[in-house]
C-alpha cells in the first residue's frame, strides 16, 4: 500500500523531510501517544525540529486507530487524526520487550536533546529508560513528560481518558445552563491545553541548557494544566468562598449576550454587547433606533431586567438573516457578533483561508484533508507542514541505519528477529 | 536538586496585553523572566473584572487580574503622548521580547509597530494576539471570547441538541490557548535568534488557537463529509452515537461512560461487582458481554436502557464516596470538580502544586497554581500582582536613569 503524496496536485505537500525552520537542528525522540505527547512534538516538528516519533506494532498510538477515514480502507495508516497530529514526523517502530529494544531505544535517546513522552507513570522507567539513567550518562538530556494527574500523590494512577477529564478538571460543571445538567465541554482543554505547557517548557529549558549545560526532567499534567488556567476561580473560592458556576451565555456585565437563531437549520449568531456604544450600535445598525428611548432597554440594569423580552426581539430579526448577513450587518456597526462555524463552516472560513491557517494535504491513503499550522505565524521563519504523519515504521531503517549508523547486516538481523514489531 | 537560578532568569518582556494575552506574560513570569506590564495611567481593562476580593472593587482588588498577572513588575505609560513612546522604546533597547493585544492597526497609528521597534532593537521578538488575526476580512472585526469561540466553531459543538448551543463559564477557553502558543511562538524564535541574532514579528490568532481545540471538526467534514454536532451532556462518537457521559449524583454530577477499549469493559464489570455488593440490581449493565456488543449496530435508546441501572446507584452516593470507589476498584469515573474541590484537592496537594502568595489589597494569603514541576528549577508566582504603576520609580528612575525631577514632571502630564 502506498501513502506517498500525489505530486500532480499543486496544493499536494512534499514528501521529502522537512528543511530549515527555526528550530533546524534540535533533534527530538518522540515517545508519544494520543495528544498530550503527540502535540508536542508537533509544535517542534512543524518549525524544522527532526522528531522520531516511537512506536510498537504491539503498541500503536491510539490516535492511529481513530478516523476519520477519508477512503474505503481502515488501518493504522489511513485515519486522518493520526495524520494530522503527527504532521513532519518521522515514524519508527521498535519493540522495547525484544531483548535488544530497550538498547535500541537508549541509543536514540541518547542522540536527541529532547525525549518526549506520555507512555504513562513508569512505562519508561521500567525499561531502564528513565530520566534519571539518561541524565546520569547525558547531563544535557530534556525529558518533558505528560500525565493526567501527575507522577506522585494519591489519585496518580487513575487513568485519564479525555471523557473524564472535563469532569476532574472543573470544565464540565462550569458548561451549560445554570439550572441544567452540565454539558459535554468537546473543546479538548485537558489533551490541547497541557502539551502547550509543554513545549513552552522544553524551548525553557533548551534555553537554560545553553546557558548551564545542565539538562532536566519536565512534568506537566492534565489536571494541573486545568487548574492553572482557573486561577481566578480557584482565588474567588479561597478568598471570598464563592465557587464558580455555569452561566449559560448570559454575562451579568452586558446584555444583549447569548446566541440567536438565524434562518436556515441549525443556524445561529452570537451577539455580545458589552457597553452601551455597542447597544446604539446595535439598535442603529438593525434600524430599531426606537429601542434607544425604549424605558425597557435604556440602561444595561433595565435590559438585563427585560432579558427574555430583548433576546426574543432580537431573535426575531436574526431568524429573518442568514448568520453570515447578519453577522455582516452587526459588524459593520461595530457590534461583537459571529457565525457559529459548523465543520464545513470552517473548512470554507475566509478568515482561515486568508491567513493561510492550514495546508491541504492529498495523501493516497489518507485522502484530502487540511494540516493546521500552529496559530502563531513567524515572520522570518514561519512554521511548514510538509508531510501527514508517517506511516506504522516508515522510517525505521532510515533512522537506525542513516541517523544511528546501525551496520546494513545488524539492521537485518536484528529485523528479522523482531526488534522492529 | 532544585536550582533557585530560575529558568528564564535574565530575560524580559514587555506586555501591552489585557486578556487575550496576558497568560502568556504569566507564563514567562513563572519561568522566571522579569515581566514589565505596561498599562495605561488609569489602568487596563482587566483591573476592572469581576471577580473582586471581598466584592469590593477597585483598581487593586481584581482576582482576576491577580490571578494572570501575579509575578509581574508593572508600570504606567501613556504611549498616545510622544514622551511616553520614547520611554517605550527606551524600554524596548532593553527588552528581549514584547507581547501586545491591540486591535490591528493601532500600533501603526502609535508608530510602535514591529518595524520600529525593530530600529530600537533588531533583536526583538514581539507577538501580537487578537482575535483573527494582523490580516484577512476579519481583522478589523468587534470580538469576544465567545464571539471568537463561535467563529473557531467550538461554540456550535456544545450543548442539546436543537436548543441554542451554550458558551462554557471556563475561565479563558480560547484566550488561553492563544496567549500560550504566544509564548510558544516567542520562544521557537528565540531558539533561532541564538543563532541569527535576529529578532521577528509573531502574529496570533485566537480564532485559529480555538479552532484546533476541536480539530477533528474540520477533519470529519473534510474526510467523511460530515458535520458533527453537539450532544448534551453525552458524547457523540459516531454520527447518531451518542453516550452519555455526565451522571447526576447526590451532591452534584460524575462522568463515567463504558467505551469499546478492553479497560472499559474491566471498569464496567468492576462497577458492577461494586453495585452487587452494595445489594443493587444491576439488569442489564450486569449481564452484558460487553466485548460482544456492537455499539455501532445499537440505537441510542438501546443504550442508555443498557447503561440505565447504574443512575440510580449514582444518585444515592456523593461525588467523593463515588470517586474514592473508583480510585480502589479502578472504575472509569470522574467526580465533576468545581473550584471548591479543586482547591481542597489531596492530589494537587500531594503534588505541591499551590505557590503561597501574600497580598494583602485582596485579603491576605492566597494560592497560587503552577502548571510545570521540574527536575532543576522552580517553577512558579513569586511576587503579587503589581499595583498601579508599583514599579514607575523602580524602572524608570533607577534602571532607565530618567531623573526624580523629570519623572515627577512626567507624573504631573499624565504621561506615568
Amino acid at each position: 500500500m502506498s501513502s506517498e503524496s500525489n505530486p500532480s496536485k499543486a496544493s499536494t505537500a512534499s514528501s521529502e523531510p522537512a528543511g530549515g525552520g527555526a528550530l533546524e537542528g534540535l533533534k527530538v525522540v518522540e515517545f508519544g501517544r494520543s495528544l498530550v505527547g503527540p502535540v508536542m512534538g508537533r509544535f517542534l516538528a512543524l518549525h524544522g525540529a527532526t522528531v522520531v516519533k516511537v512506536e510498537s506494532r504491539r503498541s500503536l498510538d491510539v490516535s492511529r486507530l481513530m478516523g476519520p477515514y477519508g477512503k474505503e480502507e481502515r488501518t493504522p495508516d489511513t485515519g486522518g487524526t493520526f495524520a494530522n497530529l503527527n504532521a513532519n514526523k518521522f515514524g519508527i517502530t521498535l519493540d522495547l520487550k525484544h531483548e535488544r529494544g530497550p538498547e535500541l531505544a537508549r541509543r536514540l535517546m541518547l542522540w536527541s536533546d529532547v525525549v518526549i513522552e506520555n507512555m504513562g507513570l513508569t512505562t519508561l522507567d521500567d525499561f531502564g529508560l528513565g530520566y534519571a539513567s539518561l541524565a546520569a550518562e547525558n547531563p544535557g538530556i530534556i525529558m518533558a513528560s505528560g500525565t493526567a494527574q501527575g507522577h506522585t500523590g494519591p489519585h496518580a494512577h487513575h487513568p485519564g481518558w479525555a471523557v473524564f477529564m472535563f469532569a476532574l478538571c472543573g470544565i464540565s460543571e462550569l458548561t451549560g445552563d445554570p439550572a441544567g445538567t452540565p454539558q459535554y465541554p468537546t473543546g479538548l482543554y485537558p489533551d490541547l491545553l497541557p502539551p502547550r505547557f509543554g513545549a513552552i517548557a522544553i524551548l525553557a529549558a533548551l534555553d537554560y541548557r545553553r546557558r548551564t549545560g545542565r539538562g532536566q526532567h519536565l512534568r506537566v499534567s492534565q489536571f494541573e494544566s486545568c487548574a492553572y488556567v482557573m486561577a481566578p476561580q480557584t482565588l474567588d473560592y479561597q478568598v471570598n468562598g464563592v465557587v464558580a458556576q455555569r452561566t449559560g451565555n448570559r454575562s451579568s456585565w452586558a446584555a444583549p449576550h447569548g446566541v440567536y437563531r438565524c434562518r436556515g437549520e441549525d443556524r445561529w449568531l452570537a451577539i455580545n454587547v458589552t457597553s452601551e456604544e455597542q447597544w446604539r450600535c446595535l439598535c442603529q445598525g438593525i434600524d430599531r433606533t426606537d429601542w434607544l428611548g425604549d424605558a425597557r432597554f435604556e440602561t444595561l440594569h433595565v435590559r438585563k431586567q427585560n432579558e427574555d423580552e430583548l433576546d426574543r426581539l432580537i431573535e426575531d430579526w436574526t431568524s429573518q438573516h442568514a448568520c453570515e448577513d447578519a453577522m455582516r450587518i452587526l459588524q459593520a456597526a461595530g457590534v461583537p457578533a459571529g457565525r457559529l462555524s459548523d465543520g464545513r463552516d470552517l473548512s470554507e472560513d475566509p478568515q482561515l483561508a486568508a491567513r493561510g491557517h492550514s495546508r491541504v494535504v492529498d495523501h493516497s491513503a489518507v485522502g484530502r484533508f487540511s494540516v493546521e499550522s500552529p496559530a502563531f505565524r513567524l515572520s522570518r521563519t514561519p512554521a511548514s507542514v510538509d508531510r501527514p504523519g508517517p506511516r506504522l515504521g516508515e522510517h525505521t531503517e532510515h533512522v537506525f541505519r542513516d541517523i544511528l549508523g546501525l551496520p546494513e547486516s545488524e539492521f537485518a538481523d536484528l529485523e528479522s528477529k523482531g526488534a522492529f514489531e | 536538586m532544585r536550582d533557585e537560578f530560575p529558568v528564564l532568569s535574565g530575560y524580559r518582556l514587555l506586555e501591552l496585553a489585557d486578556e487575550p494575552g496576558v497568560l502568556c506574560g504569566k507564563v514567562f513570569a513563572d519561568l522566571g523572566a522579569d515581566v514589565l506590564k505596561i498599562e495605561a495611567p488609569r489602568g487596563g481593562p482587566d483591573r476592572e473584572r469581576a471577580p473582586f476580593a471581598g466584592d469590593r472593587r477597585g483598581e487593586n482588588t481584581s482576582l482576576h487580574f491577580a490571578a494572570y498577572n501575579a509575578g509581574k513588575r508593572g508600570l504606567t505609560l501613556d504611549l498616545e503622548r510622544e514622551e511616553g513612546r520614547e520611554i517605550f522604546l527606551d524600554l524596548v533597547a532593553r527588552a528581549d521580547f514584547v507581547i501586545d493585544s491591540y486591535a490591528p492597526g493601532v500600533l501603526q497609528t502609535l508608530g510602535l509597530e514591529y518595524a520600529s521597534l525593530a530600529r530600537a532593537n533588531p533583536r526583538i521578538i514581539h507577538a501580537s494576539v487578537t482575535p483573527f488575526g494582523q490580516e484577512g476580512p476579519y481583522r478589523e472585526f468587534a470580538s469576544t471570547e465567545m464571539v471568537t469561540s463561535a467563529l473557531a466553531g467550538l461554540l456550535y459543538m456544545v450543548g442539546e441538541p436543537g436548543e441554542a448551543p451554550v458558551h462554557t463559564n471556563f475561565p479563558m477557553s480560547v484566550h488561553a490557548a492563544a496567549a500560550l502558543d504566544a509564548a510558544t511562538g516567542l520562544l521557537v524564535a528565540h531558539h533561532e535568534r541564538e543563532r541569527s541574532g535576529l529578532g521577528q514579528y509573531i502574529d496570533v490568532s485566537a480564532q485559529e488557537a480555538a479552532k484546533w481545540m476541536t480539530f477533528d471538526v474540520a477533519l470529519r467534514w473534510e474526510l467523511e463529509g460530515a458535520i458533527l454536532r453537539r450532544a448534551g451532556a453525552a458524547l457523540e462518537y459516531a454520527e447518531g452515537i451518542r453516550r452519555r457521559v455526565h451522571w447526576r449524583c447526590s451532591d452534584g454530577w460524575v462522568a463515567f461512560a463504558v467505551f469499546p477499549a478492553p479497560s472499559s469493559y474491566k471498569s464496567a464489570r468492576s462497577l458492577t461487582e461494586w453495585m452487587q455488593e452494595e445489594g443493587y440490581e444491576t439488569g442489564a449493565f450486569g449481564e452484558a458481554s460487553w466485548e460482544d456488543l456492537d455499539y455501532f449496530d445499537m440505537s441510542e435508546k438501546d443504550i442508555l436502557a443498557l447503561e440505565d441501572p447504574v443512575a440510580k446507584f449514582f444518585e444515592d452516593r456523593s461525588m467523593q464516596e463515588l470517586y474514592d470507589g473508583a480510585l480502589d476498584r479502578a472504575i472509569l469515573l470522574a467526580p465533576a470538580m468545581t473550584a471548591r474541590e479543586i482547591v481542597e484537592s489531596p492530589q494537587l496537594e500531594a503534588l505541591d502544586f499551590w505557590a503561597e502568595v501574600a497580598d494583602p489589597d485582596r485579603g491576605g494569603d492566597a494560592r497560587y497554581p503552577r502548571f510545570l514541576r521540574s527536575s532543576e528549577v522552580s517553577v512558579g508566582v513569586r511576587r503579587r500582582a503589581p499595583r498601579l504603576g508599583e514599579h514607575n520609580q523602580e524602572v524608570y528612575e533607577n534602571e532607565l536613569g530618567i531623573p526624580a525631577e523629570r519623572l515627577r514632571k512626567l507624573g504631573d502630564h499624565g504621561v506615568v
